[in-house]
């Protein structure tokens, strides 16, 4: 029998949040393939509010004709609900933080983390099909046992993966780096490589820090490690800023450096891409897949290396224009029409959808 | 033709193959930086810092916040929490005890394993403090001419070491941290190794420098401290070495007997 709905449930739907336009663009796409969807939440920024409905409204399981898609996130009490009520399950999965790289800095959200990983675990007896946004992230829903899988990649706004027109500007030397303060992201790595090159190749450098502070410890360890170096006045700690602050920083700077321990899929580095901004990156989880051969990837990061290749995308006018160009390039794989399709295709493979 | 842009999977590879240098350039800051990211490795972090967050979150908060947006729910939270008050608090202290129990069994087993590391942190101290290697490897290889040389950098290497058949035998590292008892008998069991007209070469480091290189706690809890120089040269004529000469190389201590 032919699904008729598709519903989606998410433990979180907020403004300028990747999962949350993401679910709302899946939304999208799965109506104009002529099902029904809705999204549900407990938890909505107000101004979404029209965008979600509380989950007690989510209709009785119709095993037959209804389906419904989790998108994963931290551990919450959704899922046994989720479990017991026998509808095909799909799990849209955007990974989530090893534990250990928590642990030390924030065991609070160790514990949730802790807890989403083992609900993923637990979804894989009842999912009908596991979604990663990256093969890095498909491995992993393949490792715990999903009986079927496709990589599909997070649906973006398509100005994200749009060239930024007016980026076309001067740019002075200054690196850049987008994500939340947490530990994983390695800001701390970043910091060590600036001071290196700072010393070396750029006494005037200035190293922007975008990004809300999810770990107030690390970030205190981060300023204090700053300081020490003698480098916390050129190191700018933004905080969350709006999009029109954060693009104004992307026309500006002279390289994008990424130094990440884990991502799952990093849209911060499409958003460089677009605003042709050439990217440094530490071949880490998902973040060789999504830069391609866009960026200069490193299999190590010494500060030395790291700085080193900094100063050959600032120096190196021929090579700028080169990874610019690859990255425009590489910003069409992202691009919503294509990924919609994927997402489609990956649903139609485990459900009887229409058309 | 101009050249084209340079393939970014080349750029990488060579500079990859060239880091080593970098950091080599500038061993200073390598170390320092080294010692910044290690603060922040997984495994990392001050032991006793995290003892400490562990006995304070071993007081488990028996009352659950009780905030809703929702109408009637906080009222209805708070119902529940004064129901089960009397197993939460029972729990609660449970978990208190055996948390602030394992933290101190914990405390005893860093306090060890912080002396057993000592020995490391002495080794590291020395790397950091024989910055004038090269000088001495030179006046090394001048002492060693053409013929044998034997370097012993552990006191096991003594136990191997053949009589009597080495132009130069060279005992360094560990002449550091060992017992004034094991230091006399490292000298004179390197002496025999050495063949008649060699010269037996000991690399230590300045007791001065020593001193002030590192945490007084380290250096306290070493097995050994360093000797100076006319010590050794002391213990060399006892052990019969003659010509005994002592040289200082930056922080780095040479000492020359001949057999």
């Amino acid at each position: 029998m032919t699904i008729e709905a598709v519903h989606q449930v998410v433990p979180s739907l907020r403004r300028w949040d990747a999962v949350g336009d993401h679910t709302r663009r899946l939304r999208d796409v799965l109506r104009g393939a002529g099902v029904r969807s809705e999204i549900f939440s407990d938890d909505v920024d107000p101004a979404l509010a029209a965008e979600a409905r509380p989950l007690r409204e989510l209709p009785p399981p119709d095993p037959a004709r209804t389906a419904v898609v989790y998108q994963c996130s931290i551990g919450n009490e959704v899922v046994d609900a989720l479990v017991a009520r026998g509808e095909p399950l799909v799990v849209d999965y955007h990974n989530l933080t090893p534990v250990g790289m928590l642990l030390r800095w924030a065991p609070d959200m160790a514990h949730l983390v802790g807890w989403g990983r083992s609900q993923v675990r637990q979804l894989a007896l009842h999912a009908v099909l596991g979604v990663g946004d990256s093969d890095f992230n498909t491995a992993e829903l393949d490792h715990l046992g999903y009986r079927r899988t496709a990589t599909a990649p997070i649906l973006l706004d398509p100005d994200v993966v749009a060239a930024d027109e007016g980026a076309e500007g001067e740019r002075d030397g200054s690196w850049l780096f987008v994500g939340r303060v947490v530990p994983n992201k390695a800001h701390h790595d970043l910091i060590a490589a600036f001071a290196w090159h700072r010393r070396h190749h750029d006494p005037a450098a200035v190293l922007h820090v975008v990004g809300g502070v999810a770990v107030p410890a690390y970030q205190a360890a981060l300023e204090a490690m700053a300081d020490r170096l003698g480098v916390a006045g050129a190191v700018r700690f933004h905080g969350a800023v709006t999009p029109e602050q954060r693009d104004a920083l992307y026309r500006r700077c002279g390289v994008f450096v990424c130094l990440s321990d884990h991502e799952g899929f990093c849209i911060p580095l499409l958003e460089a891409m677009a605003h042709r901004l050439p990217i440094v990156a530490y071949a880490a989880a998902a973040v060789p897949e999504t830069v391609g051969t866009a960026a200069l990837v490193l299999p190590a990061k010494s500060p030395s290396l790291v700085a080193a290749a900094a100063r050959e995308v600032l120096a190196d006018e021929a090579l700028r224009t080169e990874m610019v160009t690859r990255g425009l390039a590489r910003l069409a794989h992202f691009h919503p029409d294509a990924v919609a399709a994927r997402h489609l295709a990956a649903l139609r493979s485990a459900l009887d959808l229409p058309g | 033709m101009a050249d084209g842009p340079r393939d970014p999977w080349r750029v990488v590879a060579d500079l990859v193959a060239t880091d080593a240098d970098r950091r080599a350039a500038d061993p200073g800051l390598t170390a320092a930086l080294d010692q910044e990211r290690a603060r922040f490795g997984a495994a990392a972090g001050d032991v006793a810092d995290l003892l400490d967050e562990l006995e304070r979150r071993s007081v488990v908060d028996v009352d659950a916040p009780v905030e809703s947006s929702r109408p009637v729910v906080p009222q209805l939270k708070l119902a529940v929490r004064k129901a089960n008050a009397f197993v939460s608090r029972h729990l609660a202290q449970q978990v208190t005890v055996l948390t602030q129990t394992t933290a101190a069994a914990l405390r005893g087993l860093h306090e060890r394993v912080a002396a057993l590391e000592a020995g490391r942190d002495v080794r590291d101290l020395q790397d950091r403090l024989l910055d004038h290697r090269p000088a001495v490897a030179d006046r090394l290889a001048d002492l060693a001419g053409a013929g044998a040389r034997r370097d012993v950098g552990a006191p096991d290497g003594l136990a191997t070491l053949p009589e009597a058949d080495a132009a130069l035998v060279v005992l360094w590292g560990f002449v550091d941290v060992v017992t004034a008892a094991d230091l006399r008998r490292a000298l004179a069991r390197g002496l025999a190794g050495v063949a008649p007209g060699g010269a037996l070469a000991v690399v230590g480091t300045d007791p001065a420098a020593w001193a002030t290189a590192a945490d007084p706690i380290v250096l306290d809890l070493a097995p050994g401290h360093p000797c100076h120089g006319d010590t050794i040269a002391h213990l060399l004529r006892r052990a019969g070495a003659a010509e005994v000469d002592v040289v200082q190389v930056g922080a780095a201590l040479l000492v020359v007997g001949r057999r």
